[in-house]
């Protein structure tokens, strides 16, 4: 699987390294015990600071989906699927309540926000 | 009649430095600016056209291997006599032809290094790094190149080399006055030669990867690791030399026929690789451009 970044895209590097290596995961490009990169290699063909990726890495760590295994190098975790997705419905739960939480503050009631809701999911469900 | 032998090794050795190397230059040349910057090459047509249709570093490239080949030829004919050594013979004439082809490799290093740096720096200067970047998650490794059951071989024979010359120093069956030396640049090379196939297989990924495909890099590596049989071959004989006192065969005149042929075939292999047009968007970009 290859990994394309951009340096100029709006998203930080290592979040576009998080997020590629995540969706790798989900689609089953990446399965579980499959060798990653060691973070200068990785550093080192996208021209970035191994910082960058180190980072990324340890990201990716503290979310359950790669664990490093000393010199063996680092591995993606068995069971990481189901990680990136908690990770996911955890990050959409919290954009969702941030995101009531500012319609509230507009003055807008419960009944209201779920109008708006299923509205937003019929268009969504329609394509 | 075996002075033909290295004439012709170190004709070949020569053509390919000086004609088929510059060619394959200026065949990866656009490829290798699209490489660096796609969207600039499309960009800047006419520049990339302008640069690509330099011709004096090869006219001056051909007109070295010419003067170069004249005076090898010149030496295995006869028409000039070989320099005397510093005990008053005359120089053997294959020591002598190999003296001539690596005076002229000198010569190429002297005058192409700098063209080759001036002209990475102006295109460095010249030409942004590409703001996308792309890399590949798997894990490079020697294991993808060479199979174990080559590996595990060649590493014994290489410790056993370097085993039977230490033995043979601890026993004192050596004839020869610079012994340990020999001992010393045997781990030299057998050390020099594991971590240059270390570098190979984790060096960064470069142009000529994407231009020559994914089969370029375990090409590389298998030839550099292919370099570590080399000790245990010149340890061999060298070794046979120090126990018994007699010499097998030249394996210094052996080794060098072998050094140039190697140059000489990894030129050619290259100047013969296609370029992998589907390995990137950026070749399709160059095609155009160019």
């Amino acid at each position: 699987m290859d990994i394309e970044i951009n340096v100029e895209a709006p998203e930080p590097v290592y979040e576009q390294i998080v997020r590629q290596i995540q969706e790798g995961v989900t689609t089953g490009a990446l399965v579980a015990g499959m060798p990653l990169p060691p973070v200068r290699q990785l550093a080192n063909d996208l021209v970035l600071n191994r910082n960058t990726v180190a980072r990324a890495y340890k990201l990716l760590e503290d979310q359950g989906v790669i664990q490093t295994a000393g010199r063996k190098g680092t591995f993606v975790r068995s069971g990481a699927a189901d990680e990136v997705t908690r990770v996911k419905t955890g990050q959409a739960e919290r954009s969702v309540r941030r995101l009531i939480e500012g319609l509230v503050s507009d003055g807008l009631n419960t009944e209201q926000i779920s109008t708006i809701f299923q509205s937003a999911l019929a268009v969504a469900a329609k394509g | 009649m075996t002075d033909w032998i290295d004439f012709a090794v170190y004709a070949a050795f020569l053509i390919a430095l000086y004609f088929v190397q510059p060619g394959m230059q200026r065949r990866i040349f656009v490829p290798m600016l699209a490489d660096r910057n796609p969207e600039w090459v499309a960009a800047h047509p006419d520049l990339v056209r302008g640069m690509a249709a330099r011709r004096w570093p090869f006219w001056l490239s051909y007109a070295l291997g010419t003067a170069s080949l004249a005076v090898l030829a010149g030496a295995q004919l006869g028409l000039w006599q070989p320099p005397m050594m510093s005990h008053g013979g005359a120089l053997p004439k294959w020591m002598w032809l190999w003296s001539l082809a690596m005076d002229a490799m000198l010569v190429a290093i002297l005058v192409g290094a700098p063209i080759g740096i001036a002209s990475h720096f102006q295109l460095k200067r010249l030409i942004p790094v590409a703001t996308r970047r792309q890399a590949t998650l798997e894990r490079r490794s020697l294991d993808t190149s060479v199979p174990r059951w080559i590996q595990l071989p060649t590493y014994a024979l290489v410790l056993a080399n370097l085993a039977a010359w230490l033995v043979a120093g601890v026993l004192g069956t050596h004839s020869s006055p610079i012994f340990w030396v020999r001992v010393a640049l045997m781990f030299f090379l057998s050390g020099f030669f594991f971590m240059v196939t270390r570098a190979m297989v984790a060096r960064r990924t470069n142009a000529m990867d994407r231009i020559f495909g994914p089969s370029y890099r375990p090409w590389e590596v298998r030839m550099t690791f292919s370099t570590q049989i080399l000790p245990p071959i010149v340890g061999a004989v060298r070794l046979y030399e120090e126990v018994t006192g007699t010499q097998l065969f030249d394996i210094s005149r052996a080794m060098q026929l072998s050094l140039a042929a190697l140059i000489a075939y990894w030129i050619l292999y290259m100047a013969m690789l296609p370029i992998d047009h589907s390995a990137a968007p950026a070749r399709a970009t160059t095609a155009n451009a160019a």
